[in-house]
């Protein structure tokens, strides 16, 4: 997965949890950036009556750093606060929850149970001097069913909220992220190709989507790009180290917690991040259980600790174990204890210019797990899914777009596809075919939030 | 059962809340620095919310949290709202882990 419950410690918290992060060029209105953070992975869409929501006691957090030393220069903050307007009810909606003017506007007051938040933007790393962006902003109900949340996109779209140059929405959302959980967990399986696989000749399939039928919840913000660029540049010269941002998300908790016998439970203490995500699948795949939460309570400037573990990947010695024979030029590689200078490139530093043509992302060389962006480069008018390696600049590692396939890139990668790029290198056949044979359950939105709605409780279904 | 404090309920043996602030008070004091803690602690100022700027409650009625991490270090983190306060007292640390052996 992405980064669902990717941590030992982690995994005992999905509210805090990030699940993904996307960043991409508006393709309608490519002066603009669209940041999207998900949290809370597998929530099953029938599960009330206390239906999935943001924590009221979890800081999320948006970061951004624009001159390349991995720390955040841009902060966009987000604080969650739960309203119930009937207590003595167990109904998370008395009835058809629709849009209604009114003192409980945009909503009809039979939405019980709510969720509003506060946006904040920080400049720096100072907490104080933040400025907050908007107040009171309504989240949309989660999607229960027909009778409960009658036209769902009517609904979700009452929380799209516009300030200024800005757009902002928070809710529960459909998982885009795809992957075959079920395959892959069980010892490195890729059902498409496992009839090469060592334990057992099973013979090939298609995959099974494991986030197919649940949700998330989606902190989403469209901002002009000079909102977040050094100095506040318009970025068009792709070349130029102030054309490329570095994007994280982050979940923290206060550091003490106490709870009292009748129930109520108080926080106090600073901020502690429990949970951040720059590219998809590195706490979950590049780095090792033993260092999982360590990963989690860091910050990216530090990440040159974990570094072996991206010039020397596990997953690197496991495929020409688990498919003997397919990977000779990999097995090859690994024994001659060769370190990826491709991975080290691609998730902790950027590419650097001259080795792509047309493109670059490279921070500098200190190394940071970030989700890099080059704001120069114009959204793609017809996107690959397999991004860069499918020659679409506009695309994962170059920031991530809905669509991306990324555990098909990452899975090619670390297979040997990139390793060309830095050294002479011929990659096995099979790495530059690789895949868990997913695609997404669900179309993604044309516009702002762009993620789907999300799946409704009366009727999904699961892989 | 853990034991939990509640409203009215009556300190264990010579640990008591009136004790521990007054020790509080002096003990900060004599340390020479943050003194306006046992100030607050022993209600000779106002609401925490000027002193412990952004706090969340804001009306100074969230718990204050003392935590030592290491006794032998005398050092105390008190935590009301987002905020942290450091002490250095190791008469009150020292007075603290007492009581807490004798408990």
């Amino acid at each position: 997965m992405s980064s669902h419950r990717e941590a030992p410690a982690i995994s005992k918290d999905p509210v805090a949890d990030n699940t993904d992060v996307y960043a991409f060029v508006d393709p309608g209105d490519p002066s603009k950036v669209n940041i999207l953070a998900n949290f809370i992975p597998f929530e099953k869409p029938e599960g009330g009556p206390n239906f999935f929501r943001f924590g009221d006691d979890v800081l999320y957090e948006i970061k951004i750093d624009n001159d390349g030393d991995a720390e955040e220069d841009i902060t966009y903050q987000f604080r969650f606060k739960t309203t119930t307007l009937n207590p003595d009810t167990f109904l998370y909606n008395t009835l058809p929850i629709t849009l209604a003017g009114g003192p409980f506007a945009p909503y009809s007051e039979s939405f019980n149970i709510r969720q509003r938040y506060t946006v904040k933007r920080v400049e720096g790393d100072d907490d104080d001097d933040g400025v907050v962006v908007a107040a009171n902003l309504e989240t949309p109900p989660v999607n229960i069913g027909p009778r409960s949340t009658p036209g769902y996109p009517a609904l979700a779209g009452a929380a799209i909220h516009t300030v200024g140059s800005k757009k902002f929405f928070a809710g529960q959302r459909e998982d885009a992220f795809n992957v075959d959980l079920g395959s892959i967990f069980d010892l490195g399986t890729l059902r498409p190709f496992q009839g090469a696989h060592v334990l057992g000749s099973f013979g090939p399939s298609v995959g099974r989507d494991g986030t197919k039928g649940f949700n998330v919840h989606t902190i989403a913000m469209q901002v002009p790009k000079t909102d977040l660029t050094k100095d506040g540049i318009m970025p068009t010269d792709v070349g130029a180290a102030e054309s490329v941002i570095g994007v994280w998300a982050s979940a923290s908790r206060q550091k003490a917690l106490i709870r009292r016998k009748n129930g109520i439970v108080e926080n106090a203490g600073k901020w502690v991040q429990v949970s951040r995500l720059g590219n998809p699948l590195v706490n979950e795949v590049v780095i090792p259980v033993g260092k999982k939460d360590r990963w989690n309570a860091g910050e990216p400037k530090d990440d040159g600790a974990f570094l072996a573990h991206f010039e020397h990947p596990e997953l690197q010695t496991l495929l020409p174990f688990l498919y003997t024979g397919v990977f000779p030029n990999l097995a090859a590689f690994v024994a001659g204890g060769g370190a990826r200078a491709d991975l080290v490139a691609i998730l902790l530093t950027g590419i650097p210019s001259g080795i792509i043509g047309g493109f670059q992302n490279f921070t500098g060389t200190t190394h940071a797990d970030l989700l890099r962006l080059n704001l120069a480069i114009p959204p793609s008018a017809s996107p690959s899914p397999f991004g860069l390696l499918g020659s679409d600049l506009a695309g994962f590692p170059n920031g991530r777009r809905i669509g991306d396939n990324v555990v098909a890139i990452e899975l090619r990668a670390i297979a040997g596809a990139t390793l060309p790029l830095v050294t002479s290198f011929t990659p096995d056949g099979a790495a530059s075919a690789l895949t868990d044979g997913t695609s997404n359950d669900a179309a993604a939105l044309g516009s702002f939030p762009y993620l789907g709605h999300p799946h409704q409780g009366y009727d999904h279904e699961h892989d | 059962m853990a034991e939990e404090e509640t409203e009215g309920s009556k300190p264990k043996g010579n640990v008591s809340r009136r004790g521990f602030l007054k020790t509080a008070a002096a003990g900060a004091a004599g340390a020479g620095f943050a003194v306006t803690v046992p100030r607050i602690l022993t209600g000779e100022i106002g609401p925490l919310s000027g002193l412990f700027k952004g706090t969340t409650g804001g009306a100074g009625t969230e718990p204050i949290v003392a935590y030592i991490a290491d006794a032998t270090k005398g050092e105390i983190v008190l935590m009301a709202g987002t905020r942290e306060v450091r002490i250095r007292d190791f008469g009150m640390v020292s007075w603290l882990v007492r009581a807490v052996a004798g408990a």
